[in-house]
C-alpha cells in the first residue's frame, strides 16, 4: 500500500466521522397537523437556535440560524422554495455572538444615490452587512461595521433610498444602490436595539438606557431615560413613543412625548419581549405576562394574561397575532384583541416538538394557499400549508434530501462493519501486518465515535466516587440543592443561577440540554443576558456575562465546582447550575 | 497583566498575549540559533515541517484529542535532536493556536510538546539510523499522558486544591487514552515514513554541505 492510498483512507475516515454535523431535511410526522394546517416538510438545522422569524417573500422562504460562535458549526442563512428545495445558503465563519438581526427584503427602487434591484439584507454578529440577490444569494454589496465583542444584533429599516442599521456602536445609513456609507453616528453600545424611522430621523436605544435620535442632517442627540436596557426598535404610537426597557428582575414600559421625556411608566415582569402595535393597541410581553394597552391617547393598560414570552411577536393568519411561549413546553399561542383591546387567547400551535421558543412565525398567502412556518430554539423548522382545495402543493420531496440524523449513525455503523470485514480479510489472506494496521485504525475510529458517551459516563462515575468519599469542592452561597422558595414547576428540571454584581438571576423549568454551555446559552437568550466566551483546545470558557468580566467566571453543578469547560460538563434532567464570579 | 484570573487559568490581556507570543518566538529562535548556526536548507526543512504539522493539527481539530503534533515532535526530537525538536514544538503550538485559539494554554502546550521532543531525543527511538518501531510505539503512548499532564497544569490557580486537580485529571482519562490511541495509530501508519522524510532531508543536506566544503578545499 503506497502513501497516497494511506492518505486517501485517512481522509475518507475523517470525512465520514464528520458527517454527524450534516443538517437534514425530513418528512415531518403525521402528528404535525394543526388547525387545518398540514406539515409539508421539516428541516433540522445543525446545532444552535432559530431565534429570528423566518421570512417568506414571493414564495421564497428565508431563515437564519444563530448561537454558534463556538464549536464547529457556524450560523447560516438559507433560502428555500416553498416545496423544500434549497436555493442557496450562506455561512458566516466569523460569528461572535447570537445572529438575530431580522432578515429584511428591500423592493427594487430608485433614489438620489442610485437605482437598486430587489435585495435581501443580512446583518451578522461580526458586523458585516450584506445585500444579496434573493433567489441566488449572490452578493450585491457589503459594508463592514464596527465590532465590539459582537457586531449587529438589531433590526434594520429602510428610509427611502437608504438602509439604516443599528450597529454595535452606533447608527449607520447606507445607500441601497451600492452600500456606500452615507451616515455613521457613534452611540453607546447596543444589543438587539433595532432602529425606527421617524419623520425627523432615526431612533435607537442602547444598553445604558439612553435613547438616541439621529437626524437626517447628521445631528445626534441623546436622551438618558434610566429605565433599563433598550433592546427593541422604539415604537411610534398616536400617544407617543413607547419603549419596553429591561431592568434588573423587572421591566418598564414607558411612554415618551415628542421631546423624548417620559410621560408615564408601567412596571412589568423581567426579560421583555419585543413589543408590537396592532392598530391602536400596544402588546407587550415578558417572563410574567402578556399585556395590551390602548395607545390612541395615553397608552392606558387594558388587560393582561399570564404568559412567558421573551422574543418576537408577529401578526399571524386569521386576524391573530402569534406569540412564542418561552418555556420547556414551547410552541406558539394565537391571540386576538377583542372589543376594546382586551386580550383573548384563541388557540395554541404546538407542533410535534417541544422546546423553548423565541422566534415569531412566518406567514404567507398566495392564491388559495396559506403557509405557516414555525421554527424554534432547537433549530427545527416545520413548514405548514392549508388550502381551499385538497390538492397537496408538494407531491414529493427531493429524495436526495430526505436523509436525517439516523443516516449519520447508519454511516458510522456501515463504516465500522466495512472496516472490520476488511481487517478480517487481510488476516485471512496472510497479511497480518496490514491487518494490524487497519485494526488499529478501526479501534481508533470506534473510540472516536464512542468517546462522547464514554466520557460522560466516566465523568458521572468520577463524580459519584468523589461524592462517596466525601470530596466536596463547593463554596458558601452556591446553590446546590432544591430551594423551597423556587416555583414548584421547576422541580426535577434544569435550573440555572447567574450571579451578576451580587444579583442572582435565575431560571428553571428547562429540560433536554446536554451540557452546561448549552443550558447557559439558552438562559442567556431568555434573560437577555449577553455572553462572551473563549474557545480553547480543551473547550469553551465563558469569560463574561453582560459585559461583566471581573476576575473570571466559574460554575458549579449541583454544588460541585465544574471540572471542565462548560461545553464538556454533561448535565442531567434534574440539575442546578450556578455561575458566580471567580 | 492578566485581565482576569479564573479556574481555567488567567484570561490574558492583549499586551500580555503579545509578550507571551514574543517570548515563545524568542525561545524558539534561541533553540534554533544555538549552539551552531544552521544552514538555510536546514531551517527551511524545519519550517516546512512546522507548517505541515500545524495544518494537520488544525484539520484534525474536530476529532477529540487526536494530536498529530505529539508523534511528529517525538520523531523530530529523535531525528534532529532536542533543541530543534523543542523549537518545532513551540512554533507548531503558536501557529496552530493562532487559528484554533490562543491563550494561557499555549505556553503549556508548547512546553508539553517540547518535553515530548526531548523524550524523543533521549529514548533511542532512532538507533544506528534505523527507527526502532517498538520503542516509538511505547514512547508515543507515554507521550500522550506526559503532554496531557503538562497541559492540565494550565488550570491551576490559587483556588485549585490538590483534590480538585486530581479530580480534574480523573475526568480527563478517557481523552488521555484517546490521545494515546491516536498517537499509536499515527506511529503505526506514518512513523517510518515520517522518520524517513526527516532523515532523507538531512542526508541530502549533509551531502550538499560536504560537496561545498570539497569545492572550497580544492579551490
Amino acid at each position: 500500500m503506497n502513501r497516497l492510498q494511506k492518505l486517501l483512507i485517512l481522509c475518507a475516515t475523517f470525512i465520514i466521522i464528520n458527517t454527524g454535523s450534516v443538517s437534514a431535511i425530513s418528512n415531518p410526522s403525521e402528528d404535525d397537523q394543526i388547525y387545518g394546517f398540514e406539515a409539508q416538510w421539516a428541516k433540522q438545522f445543525n446545532g444552535g437556535y432559530v431565534t429570528t422569524a423566518p421570512l417568506i417573500d414571493n414564495a421564497t422562504l428565508f431563515v437564519r440560524t444563530s448561537g454558534m460562535w463556538v464549536g464547529q458549526e457556524r450560523p447560516q442563512v438559507f433560502a428555500y422554495e416553498l416545496n423544500g428545495k434549497e436555493l442557496w445558503n450562506h455561512t458566516n465563519q466569523n460569528a461572535t455572538q447570537h445572529d438575530m438581526s431580522p432578515l429584511k427584503i428591500i423592493e427594487a427602487g430608485q433614489g438620489f444615490c442610485g437605482n437598486w434591484s430587489k435585495q435581501l439584507i443580512i446583518a451578522w454578529s461580526d458586523g458585516l452587512i450584506e445585500s444579496v440577490e434573493p433567489l441566488t444569494g449572490l452578493r450585491k454589496w457589503q459594508y463592514q461595521s464596527e465590532v465590539n465583542v459582537w457586531g449587529i444584533t438589531g433590526s434594520s429599516a429602510q428610509d427611502e433610498d437608504k438602509l439604516v442599521v443599528t450597529t454595535r456602536t452606533g447608527i449607520v445609513s447606507l445607500c441601497l444602490a451600492d452600500g456606500s456609507l452615507i451616515q455613521n453616528a457613534t452611540t453607546d453600545l447596543g444589543w438587539r436595539n433595532g432602529v425606527t424611522i421617524t419623520e425627523t430621523g432615526y431612533l435607537a436605544g442602547d444598553e445604558n438606557g439612553t435613547l438616541w435620535h439621529l437626524s437626517r442632517e447628521g445631528n445626534l442627540t441623546s436622551y438618558p431615560l434610566a429605565i433599563g436596557k433598550i433592546r427593541h426598535p422604539p415604537l411610534i404610537t398616536d400617544a407617543g413613543i413607547v419603549i419596553h426597557a429591561q431592568g434588573d428582575g423587572h421591566s418598564t414600559i414607558a411612554l415618551l412625548d415628542e421631546n423624548y421625556s417620559i410621560i408615564n411608566t408601567y412596571s412589568s415582569g423581567s426579560s421583555p419581549a419585543m413589543p408590537i402595535m396592532i392598530g391602536q393597541y400596544l402588546v407587550t410581553g415578558d417572563s410574567s405576562e402578556l399585556r395590551s394597552f390602548d395607545c390612541s391617547n395615553n397608552c392606558s393598560a387594558l388587560s393582561s394574561l399570564t404568559f412567558t414570552t421573551n422574543g418576537e411577536m408577529a401578526m399571524g393568519l386569521d386576524g391573530q397575532f402569534m406569540v412564542p411561549l418561552n418555556t420547556a413546553q414551547g410552541g406558539w399561542k394565537g391571540f386576538t384583541l377583542v372589543e376594546n383591546g382586551l386580550l383573548e387567547h384563541v388557540r395554541g400551535f404546538q407542533p410535534g416538538f417541544s422546546t423553548y421558543t423565541t422566534a415569531a412565525p412566518a406567514v404567507y398567502s398566495e392564491g388559495d394557499s396559506d403557509w405557516l412556518v414555525l421554527a424554534n430554539d432547537a433549530s427545527r423548522m416545520v413548514v405548514y400549508w392549508r388550502g381551499l382545495n385538497d390538492t397537496q402543493p408538494i407531491e414529493d420531496l427531493d429524495e436526495n434530501t430526505t436523509a436525517n440524523d439516523e443516516n449519520n449513525n447508519n454511516n458510522q455503523i456501515l463504516l465500522v462493519v466495512i472496516f472490520s470485514s476488511f481487517c478480517a480479510m487481510l488476516f485471512m489472506a496472510g497479511k497480518p501486518e496490514q491487518g494490524k494496521k487497519f485494526s488499529i485504525l478501526l479501534i481508533l475510529l470506534v473510540a472516536i465515535i464512542a468517546i462522547p458517551t464514554l466520557s460522560t459516563q466516566w465523568s458521572n462515575k468520577v463524580d459519584d466516587i468523589s461524592a462517596d468519599i466525601g470530596i466536596e469542592d463547593s463554596i458558601d452561597g452556591v446553590e446546590g440543592e432544591w430551594n423551597q422558595s423556587w416555583p414548584e414547576q421547576w422541580q426535577g428540571t434544569q435550573i440555572i443561577i447567574i450571579e451578576i454584581d451580587g444579583q442572582k438571576q435565575m431560571m428553571g423549568g428547562y429540560s433536554g440540554f446536554d451540557n452546561v454551555l448549552q443550558l447557559t446559552n439558552q438562559v442567556a437568550i431568555d434573560l437577555n443576558i449577553s455572553i462572551t466566551s473563549q474557545q480553547s483546545d480543551i473547550g469553551t470558557y465563558v469569560t463574561s456575562f453582560d459585559g461583566h468580566q471581573g476576575q473570571g467566571w466559574e460554575f458549579f453543578v449541583n454544588g460541585s465546582r465544574g471540572s471542565f469547560s462548560a461545553d464538556n460538563v454533561a448535565i442531567e434532567e434534574s440539575t442546578i447550575v450556578h455561575w458566580i464570579p471567580a | 497583566m492578566f485581565q482576569a484570573l479564573g479556574t481555567h487559568g488567567p484570561v490574558l490581556s492583549p499586551m500580555t498575549s503579545l509578550v507571551l507570543d514574543i517570548g515563545l518566538l524568542v525561545a524558539a529562535f534561541w533553540l534554533l540559533a544555538t549552539p551552531s548556526k544552521k544552514s538555510l536548507g536546514d531551517t527551511l526543512l524545519l519550517l516546512t515541517l512546522v507548517l505541515a504539522v500545524s495544518a494537520a493539527r488544525v484539520l484534525m481539530q474536530p476529532l477529540p484529542n487526536i494530536q498529530p503534533v505529539t508523534v511528529a515532535a517525538l520523531i523530530i526530537g529523535a531525528q534532529l535532536g532536542a533543541r530543534r525538536g523543542a523549537a518545532f514544538a513551540i512554533l507548531v503550538a503558536m501557529i496552530s493556536n493562532a487559528i484554533i485559539g490562543n491563550g494561557w494554554w499555549t505556553i503549556f502546550q508548547a512546553i508539553g510538546w517540547a518535553s515530548v521532543a526531548v523524550i524523543g531525543s533521549k529514548f533511542a527511538i532512532i538507533a544506528n539510523g534505523e527507527l526502532q518501531r517498538n520503542r516509538l510505539f511505547v514512547a508515543a503512548i507515554a507521550s500522550a499522558f506526559v503532554f496531557d499532564l503538562i497541559v492540565s497544569f494550565s488550570i491551576i490557580d490559587s483556588s485549585t486544591s490538590i483534590v480538585s486537580f486530581l479530580t480534574y485529571l480523573a475526568h480527563g482519562i478517557p481523552y488521555d487514552l484517546l490521545h494515546a490511541l491516536g498517537n499509536l495509530t499515527f506511529a503505526v501508519w506514518f512513523g517510518s515514513w515520517f522518520a524517513d522524510v526527516v532523515a532523507e532531508e538531512i542526508v541530502v543536506e549533509e551531502v550538499e554541505l560536504m560537496s561545498e566544503e570539497s569545492i572550497i578545499y580544492h579551490a
